[in-house]
């Protein structure tokens, strides 16, 4: 066994990151997402340095600039390349800012809801018996809603701000992880090394954390990246209602909003290039998520 | 003359019949149903501007918003100011062919306090009447127990019915079986919600309206009332949501009214105490001092406001009457836009380095309210003030305003009445519960002069006096900066090609204001 761990080669041909890695590569659309997904993530972390404006800075905005068309330069002397939104926001920088958020809110609210997701998950798949059906039960109930009721509901009590939407998305999808992480568990649960650990008189936390969790793993990666596709897409819905972000910090779904209005008098930039943006970003983990299940799939594995 | 041509001939005369027959009737589409068809329900203004156009009142308002005769020709106060003699018109007759006299007008007087369930009773404006006396069919006295120079303005609000109405309920009116005036128009259905089916009165005494039929449909989604306008559906609209003033602008057979109302949005910032709720103690309570609250005024482009988020509707304002409104003081300068001087007055009362805080507005209760409130935001900001900006949902906004949450926040008041007393009153009177005084004071502006120039307007009896005593307490607020006025929002109309419509003072879509060209 000291083998194995220090000079894996003789055992494994490949380590499974390099065959998944080498696997990704060959579909050239995945490429495509995961090149427009890293593009899209280094803007939106640079935004502070990249962009021309704060449009979170009220100070630096003016209404003398609102709604003019892109490439239209302001009062300021900023040529607006995509444009300014009714209260005079740079669009692009807008965009940006918005991404950032949207890229945020998507990441943190679903790794939480996973990891509180996948851990009722396995201890309910593990134990079985009544912790089992509490569990399941508890999630049923909870998939019965639609996910945008009980966002909309949550934020009507909360309020509106970031803490609270990211809450909201948590609480919306826990439970999709939960119920994925016991249906990989259960089929893992009888399996032979399961058995090994357990007679060895493993801890149930240690079998539960070091042997079924590594194995449960991959299916749940990629439900985690459809999920922050949808929660970037749920938080956007919420904003557009008016109950996520506040108005001084515009997300994707609030500039959409704002934009709308002005859409039938031709003034299209201020809804469409967020749309756009958010359609790109979604896209992009999309692909990249589509490519992983097939990769992930043993069945796929030759 | 080719086939071509021929057909061209016949499509011409059959649009000029189309022409014809739409000048005979009228399709509109109004923003707000009324919630009931009984005039004596609600003093709402979506009841009251279906109701003006099938009942009259003793006395009108005329264009300039002046006293005018309605179905009474003269009136006269006695020496005592106790007394008050009404002659009516004589040969007016109700909508069922039955005489109207002032028998009728007691009637109405009579049943207005017995109207149940009503969210806005109009008892209030009958207060100051003790009695009312059919002396003969056109000689009306009334009697009041203190003088009631507010008489004349409450009874021009009153739709006088006919006696034949007896015990109904205002479901009658709904159904059409009371529905007895002696407007220019005449009710023949009503669909709750839905629309209005009216016809010409050939009997009306005063100018016969232009259409024979009217269907007034309510539209109250803004989408579907512009949409039916373009499609042809509708002749007329109200309340043209600003976003596409411009838009229908543009269109040849479209022709926007925009009007400012009196209705003025103001920010109203706290002056209570030596602290307030959003700026951090250390800093006290900027907005004490004159100073500051002139510099916050300066430092709005209201102009900028009225052009890039109104769309031209509206107008800057500087106090709560606009002119043609009673009360309105012509000699009030208009607001500057001057951020340097705001600067420097800052800096004078010691705060130079500004302060931070979060300005409060509700969320779509008024037009574009939170363009506009994040507007204000940017604008106090570049004086050098740290501004957050928050949009409260309407529901839990005005409530949290009067329990004092905001220290700063953007309210409206709309002038109904067609004089300023009771915005002033209401607004910017010390609060005072037993004299219901300041009710809306929620800022609590407190000054004894302009109590007692406000004081003096309630008191006094001739015009002139009144109308002095109004305009000197509008100028005391208006050099106190007691509010930040923003500006008198716009009513909007639109209405196709071959109408014109002239809108009222108190900016109400009344049917009767439209005409054929």
């Amino acid at each position: 066994m000291t083998d194995a761990t220090t000079n894996p080669a003789t055992l494994a041909p490949e380590r499974p990151v390099w065959r998944i890695m080498r696997d990704f590569r060959k579909n050239p659309l995945a490429m495509v997402g995961l090149a427009m997904l890293l593009v899209i993530v280094t803007a939106a972390l640079l935004a502070p340095w990249i962009t021309p404006q704060d449009p979170y800075d009220l100070r630096s905005l003016s209404i003398m600039d609102s709604r003019l068309a892109p490439g239209e330069v302001g009062f300021s002397g900023i040529s607006f390349w995509l444009g300014t939104d009714g209260q005079g926001r740079d669009m692009f920088s807008a965009i940006l800012y918005g991404l950032r958020i949207s890229l945020m809110v998507g990441v943190i609210a679903c790794t939480t809801a996973m990891i509180l997701g996948l851990t009722l998950g396995l201890v309910a798949a593990y134990f079985g018996g009544r912790i089992d059906t509490l569990v399941m039960r508890l999630v049923d109930l909870h998939l019965s809603f639609p996910p945008i009721l009980v966002a909309l509901i949550l934020l009507a009590v909360l309020g509106r701000g970031l803490e609270n939407i990211i809450f909201a998305l948590i609480i919306v999808q826990w439970a999709t992880f939960a119920r994925m992480a016991r249906a990989t568990a259960l089929s893992e649960r009888g399996r032979e090394y399961v058995e090994a650990a357990q007679s060895l008189g493993l801890s149930r936390s240690r079998i539960l954390f070091g042997h079924l969790l590594p194995n449960c793993l991959p299916p749940l990666m990629v439900l985690y990246t459809v999920e922050i596709a949808s929660a970037i897409a749920l938080e956007a819905t919420l904003s557009f209602l008016g109950v996520g972000l506040p108005a001084t910090q515009p997300s994707l779904g609030l500039l959409i909003s704002n934009g709308f209005q002005f859409v039938m008098s031709g003034q299209y930039w201020i809804s469409v290039f967020p749309g756009v943006a958010l359609l790109l970003l979604i896209v992009a983990i999309n692909l990249v998520g589509d490519r992983l299940r097939d990769v992930l799939n043993p069945r796929n594995i030759t | 003359m080719t086939k071509l041509s021929k057909f061209f001939g016949a499509t011409a005369v059959i649009a000029l019949m189309a022409g014809t027959a739409g000048a005979q009737s009228l399709t509109a589409g109004l923003a707000a149903a009324p919630s009931s068809m009984d005039p004596h329900f609600a003093t709402t203004g979506q009841n009251q501007q279906v109701a003006a156009v099938l009942y009259d009142r003793l006395i009108h308002i005329d264009e300039e918003g002046n006293f005018a005769p309605g179905l009474a020709t003269a009136w006269e106060v006695s020496e005592d100011l106790l007394t008050w003699t009404f002659t009516l018109r004589e040969g007016v007759t109700f909508h069922d062919g039955s005489p109207f006299t002032a028998a009728d007008a007691v009637f109405t007087f009579d049943r207005i306090p017995q109207v149940p369930n009503s969210p806005a009773p109009f008892t209030q404006r009958l207060a100051a009447i003790e009695s009312a006396e059919a002396v003969d069919d056109y000689t009306l006295v009334i009697t009041t127990s203190a003088p009631a120079p507010g008489l004349p303005t409450d009874l021009s609000t009153i739709y006088i019915v006919s006696q034949d109405v007896g015990d109904a309920a205002s479901a009658d009116f709904d159904r059409g079986t009371a529905a007895i005036g002696t407007g220019p128009y005449r009710q023949v259905s009503y669909s709750p919600g839905e629309n209005l089916v009216l016809e010409r009165n050939p009997d009306y005494w005063g100018d016969a309206p232009d259409f024979e039929n009217v269907n007034i449909r309510f539209l109250e989604n803004s989408a579907s009332r512009v949409a039916s306008l373009q499609a042809g559906e509708v002749d007329f609209i109200d309340a043209v949501p600003p976003n596409d003033l411009d838009r229908l602008r543009e269109i040849a057979e479209i022709e926007v009214i925009a009007e400012p109302s009196a209705r003025m949005v103001y920010m109203g910032v706290d002056q209570l105490e030596d602290t307030t709720v959003m700026i951090d103690p250390s800093v006290g309570n900027p907005f004490q001092d004159q100073r500051v609250r002139e510099a916050l005024s300066l430092a709005i482009n209201r102009e900028a406001i009225i052009d890039r988020i109104q769309f031209q509707s509206g107008a800057p304002a500087n106090q709560f009457a606009p002119e043609g409104i009673f009360g309105h003081n012509p000699d009030i300068p208009q607001p500057e836009y001057d951020p340097e001087r705001a600067r420097a007055l800052l800096e004078e009362a010691g705060y130079g380095d500004g302060w931070s805080m979060t300005i409060h507005g509700p969320a779509g209760r008024y037009v574009n309210d939170t363009d506009v409130l994040l507007a204000v935001g940017q604008m106090w900001s570049q004086i050098g003030l740290d501004i957050n900006v928050e949009n409260v949902p309407a529901n839990v906004y005005f409530g949290a305003a009067t329990d004092r949450e905001f220290s700063a926040f953007m309210v409206a008041f709309g002038i109904t009445t067609g004089e300023s007393s009771l915005a002033l009153r209401n607004v910017l009177g010390t609060a005072d519960e037993d004299r219901g005084w300041g009710s809306n004071n929620r800022f609590s502006y407190s000054s004894e002069a302009f109590d007692a120039a406000l004081s003096q307007a309630f008191e006094a009896f001739e015009d002139e006096d009144r109308e002095a005593a109004l305009r000197e307490a509008a100028a005391i607020a208006a050099e106190d900066v007691a509010v930040i006025p923003l500006y008198w929002e716009g009513n909007n109309w639109a209405v196709r090609g071959e109408l014109d419509f002239i809108p009222s003072p108190d900016g109400r879509s009344l049917i009767t204001n439209l005409s054929t060209r």
